[in-house]
């Protein structure tokens, strides 16, 4: 009887939820993890996320450079010892685009470089409830937890856009938004995501482990709201990442995201051809021995060509 | 019929009066000797004087000798002198020369200390033997004995039976015995006979080792040096079958094959003799039995060396002046029926010649040379020579007075029961001259009640004065009188003295009388009591006067319980003495009340020590006397202990040494009565390790390092805990709490499965360290059955599961204190900070302790607080975050102050530590957390300082430090 109320009650907490979920606490970039905190009863993540391009262009036309910074704040609380409520936003999201210097023969000038920015931006707020545990004294074991979250659809709170010589600003209190010079406005609604996550976590002395299914609903960028950053994805996929401590102070792994959405999920991404092609791995290094803290550095290639793009993700991660 | 040999030894000695003026005189042989008595003896020559004597006489011979080689020895006519060398090389001598019908000289012979014989002759000239010169018997005697105003003592001892079943019995010696006893307190041995408080006569069971040291070191204490002392002995002597010269008299109890220490040794009868002030004592032994102890078959002559050996020692006694002996050394003793009806040949004629067959001079008195004259040559005729009775080559007086010729007088024939009367007597008349007497301090009676008032002596038996020594009076007969016996009667209420005077001495006894009472009121009320052996018992009354009052705890006249069943301890006061029933009478102003008593035998109980104790350690144990409902009636005395393994401990005075680790019975026996307890001998600590074998747990001494599994080897358990009365341990198997006896056996869990939330449980929990509470009563452990790590406690039964806290962190470590119920374990407040909360054993009245100090740079975290029995500190494993490792220090939770490092920390390393009971010593084990783990324990003590290591084994991962038993006694360590 009363197993069969708890399992109507996680329905409808489910359903209500949904579209809702977001990003859950993780220890492994792009994994989220079924673990809460063992010993604090907080999670404080920063992300600094540093991405180049160097990008070819077609038989005569020279490459389109780029670089890329954001920085995200998150927060994640271990309420009671099976639910954890977090949230993250991105701070600051920038990029500057060189076009090709060379153009076409006969071809006018190509235009020049574009920047854009937003600020606090992209709120995602989820929830966890790890029903399953088998810990040790030291939190040592296996987890399991299912989370749901949402991306509320919000502009961004400010948002600056310059292209040559053409300068605006814009944001959450500047009206409607203009259709910018690239898919992705800086001053643009994003659109409203829901996630709905099943995740597992194993933790020993020396292995990390966590493996995650994660089914996401991201709308189309343009539709009828406008430019989002964010790439639509609407499905599910399997996330999973593994560290392998090799010293007290150093560990080393990998984490697999697959066709969902990268931990950097709704950075502005370079609009030129090739660029969201096939970024679904990085490969981690953790330095720190505090428990369940560390500082990750994991780099990919936004672009699956580690000749074109090198995207260096960096996180500092610690439990209050 | 011939029996088993009879020897008898007699010694006497008489001095007789001293002469004057000293002589002096040459020897060829260059032999000096100056005679001072008697005077006027010179030796033999033309010119010279001799003396006149009578025969069958003595004479005392002393004065001073002197031998270019000195002297060695003297003797008078034979017979040995006493002598003492002077600083100027001659030697004063002293001795007896016994006058033989036609006698006419003596000589006087010196040994030199080279063998050399030097000696001197001396005339002498018997003069007829005196005719009777009295007209009666009595006369005769008092003109023989006219010297003598001394007392008679005398001591008959007689054994025909032994005790031992290996010492042959003897027909007639008790016979023998109680003749001679007989014919002494007759009229015919003079005097009037030997009063009876003067003679002890011991036959047979009586014949003790004790009875007999009694006789003859206490009772013939009495005599003064003016008296006379008569021993006679018939019974088994026997020697040192080792050491013929250790020759030993065998009391009724002595035991064949323990002759040393049963036996009664010869020397002693020396040493009893010497102590004896009287100057004649008469020493008549019949101990030629030796046959009777010796293997069947071997009664033969050679044995009966003890009659030379006998005769030797006691004729270089310095205590006994005449020996006469039943037998020559190689003789046998002869008894049969025909002599006497039933008697030794030797006896039988020794009791005709003193009573008128030796008087050969016809005085009316048979002296000691007459009875020992004709009792060897009766004997050597009667047996044809196979028997010729020794006389002592002492010297004595030939005519001291030993009986009296009563013709128609006959030997009365005393009954034992009188004797024994008479021999108590004795001892209390004896005591009675040199004992304090000690009245009763006051007697309490009523109106119409008697009492008695007894008078005791303060000897070791604490005799009561025979009420014929006394003569009593009252100094207010109004109030109470007394009669000849003591006996008070009250008659009416008042105070007066009761005076018992006597011996020229006197003592007063205040006696109370009150008036006769309305109501009596017994106590005990029951008239049924059971009592154990040592139990008191106490009877008295209350008594409702005139006036409705009151008057309690009165004693009442008590009649005599029987003593073997209870001792009376005075002023109604009574314990149970052995296994009996008795009655008790009471009665107060004619009132009385009869309790039936039963003594019952006490039963044993073992005083329980420590269920677990420490290997190589040592513990006195002691048992107490209990009744059957198991009331302690005080410790019990003589306990016998046996152990069940003595590889594992052995019991020796009293004392447990404890040996090897395991499980042993220890056994108390008091008589019947039997207690028994388990204990488990234990290493000093319980580790709890892996290895190749898995998990298990260790026994671990570190006095020896032995380390003996404790669980059965399929058991894969840690984190032990041991009980506080060690009877029990608590461990983790599986994750979850289990528990055992301290010997591995009866494992069982001891947790229930705990319920999710809603009665559903998805997740998986674990129980880590139990520890025990303070009295036992319960298991408090952490599990994360309530989500996060808790601690929780439980009842060593399985039941009433508490959850002792409620945080929103993690807890562990939890550690108990031994001397309160209180609790102390580690919180985690965040990821890298840890503080100890110290708590009363059910949770509440926590406080956080923390020894981080505000705004400095370095923070730390405490982890695993233990107590320490008797302070108010706590260690802890203290932690810097990083790699730093743990490090042992204190904290003061009185104050929160954190003291210094006892061990400092190792780089990566945690520390497992456990303080032992006594809280006098620490054991921790510095674990890598990564790489090669170590098995290395080191002893502290509680300031730090190192005390010994310990390495357990090559491929062992310590896991868990718990102290097991607490060292006892002393520290091993300390030693």
């Amino acid at each position: 009887m009363h197993r069969a109320v708890v399992i109507v009650a996680v329905v409808a907490a489910g359903t209500l939820t949904v579209p809702a979920e977001a990003q859950f606490s993780s220890d492994i970039p792009g994994v989220p993890r079924a673990s809460v905190p063992f010993r604090g009863n907080h999670q404080n993540r920063t992300e600094w996320t540093f991405a180049g391009y160097k990008i070819p262009g077609a038989a005569d036309v020279g490459d389109t450079t780029a670089l890329g910074v954001r920085v995200t704040f998150g927060r994640s609380y271990r309420i009671r010892n099976v639910f954890e409520l977090g949230f993250d936003i991105s701070i600051i999201d920038g990029l500057l685009e060189r076009p090709p210097e060379d153009t076409l023969p006969g071809a006018p000038p190509g235009p020049g470089s574009y920047i854009r920015g937003s600020g606090f931006y992209g709120l995602r707020i989820g929830g966890k409830w790890r029903p399953f545990s088998a810990l040790d004294l030291d939190g040592y074991g296996w987890e399991g937890a299912i989370g749901a979250g949402v991306q509320p659809s919000l502009r961004p709170l400010i948002g600056a856009e310059s292209y040559d010589d053409s300068t605006r600003f814009g944001g959450q209190f500047s009206g409607e938004a203009e259709p910018g010079l690239r898919g992705s406005d800086p001053f643009g609604r994003i659109h409203m995501a829901t996630f709905l996550s099943g995740m597992a976590s194993y933790r020993s002395q020396r292995i990390l482990a966590d493996v995650a299914l994660v089914a996401e609903a991201v709308r189309e960028s343009d539709e009828a709201d406008g430019p989002s950053p964010l790439v639509k994805f609407d499905g599910v996929s399997p996330r999973g990442g593994v560290m392998y401590r090799l010293t007290p102070s150093l560990a080393l792994g990998a984490s697999y995201w697959g066709n969902g959405a990268p931990p950097w999920r709704d950075q502005i991404s370079v609009g030129v051809p090739g660029a969201a092609k096939g970024e679904h791995y990085g490969f981690i290094m953790t330095l720190g021995s505090r428990p369940e803290s560390g500082t990750d550095f994991m780099v990919s290639t936004p672009t699956g060509d580690w000749g074109q793009s090198v995207r260096l993700y960096i996180r500092g991660r610690s439990t209050r | 019929m011939k029996k088993l040999t009879l020897s008898l030894l007699c010694v006497g000695a008489l001095a007789l009066g001293a002469v004057a003026t000293p002589l002096a005189a040459q020897a060829q042989s260059g032999l000096e000797i100056t005679i001072e008595e008697p005077t006027d003896w010179q030796e033999e020559g033309p010119g010279r004087r001799g003396i006149v004597v009578q025969p069958r006489s003595s004479i005392r011979v002393s004065g001073v000798a002197r031998h270019p080689s000195g002297i060695s020895e003297l003797l008078l006519d034979g017979n040995r002198a006493s002598i003492a060398p002077q600083p100027d090389g001659t030697v004063r001598f002293l001795g007896y020369v016994l006058v033989r019908e036609k006698m006419t000289h003596a000589e006087i012979t010196a040994l030199t200390p080279s063998g050399e014989r030097a000696t001197a002759r001396y005339s002498i000239s018997p003069t007829a033997p005196p005719a009777p010169r009295a007209e009666s018997p009595e006369e005769a005697w008092n003109a023989a004995g006219s010297d003598f105003r001394g007392k008679r003592w005398a001591v008959v001892i007689g054994i025909s039976e032994y005790r031992d079943p290996g010492v042959q019995g003897l027909k007639y010696a008790d016979r023998d015995a109680k003749a001679v006893y007989d014919f002494l307190r007759s009229d015919l041995a003079g005097m009037g006979g030997f009063a009876p408080e003067n003679i002890q006569l011991l036959l047979n069971e009586d014949a003790t080792y004790q009875n007999m040291r009694v006789a003859l070191f206490d009772f013939l204490k009495n005599a003064t040096e003016e008296d006379v002392v008569y021993i006679y002995y018939a019974g088994h002597g026997a020697p040192d079958p080792d050491r013929l010269e250790n020759l030993y008299l065998l009391p009724y109890d002595a035991n064949s094959r323990q002759l040393g220490g049963t036996g009664f040794p010869m020397e002693d009868m020396n040493r009893a003799l010497r102590n004896v002030a009287a100057k004649h004592k008469i020493l008549i032994t019949d101990a030629c039995h030796s046959g009777g102890i010796t293997a069947e078959g071997t009664r033969s002559l050679a044995v009966n060396r003890i009659n030379e050996v006998f005769l030797e020692q006691m004729s270089t006694s310095t205590g006994v002046q005449v020996m006469f002996t039943a037998s020559a050394s190689n003789q046998e003793s002869l008894e049969d029926e025909q002599w006497g009806g039933g008697h030794g040949v030797f006896t039988h004629y020794l009791l005709e010649g003193l009573k008128g067959s030796a008087d050969e001079d016809g005085d009316h008195i048979v002296s000691i040379g007459e009875a020992m004259d004709y009792t060897k040559s009766q004997v050597t005729r009667e047996t044809r020579q196979r028997q010729v009775p020794q006389i002592s080559s002492t010297a004595y007086d030939y005519r001291f007075p030993v009986a009296l010729v009563l013709p128609g007088a006959e030997v009365p024939d005393i009954p034992i029961d009188e004797i024994r009367k008479a021999n108590a007597l004795s001892n209390i008349m004896t005591s009675a001259y040199e004992s304090a007497w000690v009245p009763p301090d006051s007697i309490l009676t009523v109106a119409g009640g008697t009492d008695t008032v007894a008078i005791h002596l303060a000897n070791d038996r604490t005799d009561r004065l025979p009420p014929e020594l006394v003569e009593f009076s009252s100094s207010n007969t109004s109030v109470v009188t007394v009669d000849d016996e003591g006996v008070i009667t009250g008659q009416n209420g008042g105070l007066a003295q009761i005076r018992a005077q006597g011996l020229n001495r006197s003592v007063t006894v205040s006696v109370r009388v009150l008036p006769r009472p309305e109501q009596v009121s017994f106590s005990p009320a029951a008239d049924e009591i059971q009592l154990v052996v040592g139990e008191p018992l106490k009877i008295s009354t209350d008594l409702l006067l005139e006036g409705d009052k009151w008057m309690r705890g009165v004693p009442p006249k008590l009649s005599a319980p029987d003593p073997n069943v209870l001792r009376s301890d005075g002023g109604g006061q009574f314990t149970g003495e052995r296994v009996g029933t008795t009655t008790i009478q009471a009665d107060i102003g004619g009132v009385t009340k009869e309790w039936r008593v039963e003594v019952i035998a006490p039963q044993v109980a073992i005083k329980g020590p420590p269920m677990a104790l420490p290997v190589g350690d040592s513990l006195r144990l002691t048992a107490s006397r209990t009744r059957p409902d198991g009331s302690v009636l005080g410790d019990a005395a003589n306990v016998i202990w046996r152990s069940s393994d003595t590889t594992k401990a052995v019991m020796r005075d009293d004392i447990l040494h404890t040996r090897g680790i395991g499980k042993v019975t220890l056994n108390a026996f008091l008589g019947d009565s039997e207690d028994s307890v388990t204990v488990f001998i234990l290493g000093d600590l319980l580790l709890g390790v892996r290895g190749r074998m898995g998990e298990t747990i260790l026994s671990v001494s570190m006095h020896s390092g032995e380390a003996v599994p404790l669980l059965p080897d399929t058991l894969k358990a840690s984190e032990p805990a041991l009980s506080p009365d060690g009877s029990r341990i608590a461990f983790v198997v599986d994750n979850r709490i289990h528990i055992a006896d301290t010997d591995g056996q009866n494992v069982r869990r001891l947790t229930p499965d705990m319920e999710g939330v809603l009665g559903f449980r998805a997740s998986r929990y674990e129980e880590h360290t139990p520890v025990w509470s303070n009295d036992g009563a319960r298991v408090v452990y952490v599990s994360n059955a309530p989500g996060n790590y808790q601690i929780l406690s439980i009842a060593p039964d399985g039941g009433d599961v508490r959850r002792l806290t409620e945080s929103n962190s993690q807890e562990r470590d939890v550690a108990t204190s031994r001397e309160a119920p209180r609790i102390a374990f580690e919180r985690m407040v965040s990821a890298d900070d840890t503080d100890i909360v110290v708590a009363l054993s059910d949770g509440t009245q926590a406080v956080q302790f923390t020894s981080n100090v505000p705004a400095a740079m370095v923070k730390f975290s405490e982890h695993k607080p233990q107590f320490v029995i008797g302070t108010p500190f706590l260690i802890f494993a203290r932690r810097s975050t990083g790699r730093d490792g743990e490090a042992l220090a204190l904290m003061d939770i009185s104050n929160g102050k954190a003291g210094g490092e006892l061990v400092p920390a190792i780089r990566d390393h945690v520390i497992l530590y456990a303080v032992s009971p006594d809280g006098r010593w620490i054991a921790y084990h510095q674990r890598a957390l990564w790489g090669r783990k170590n098995s290395s324990l080191t002893l502290i003590d509680i300031e730090g300082k190192p005390v010994k290591n310990l390495h357990i084994g090559d491929g062992v991962e310590i896991t868990h430090v718990a102290w097991g038993a607490s060292p006892l006694i002393s520290s091993r360590e300390d030693q």
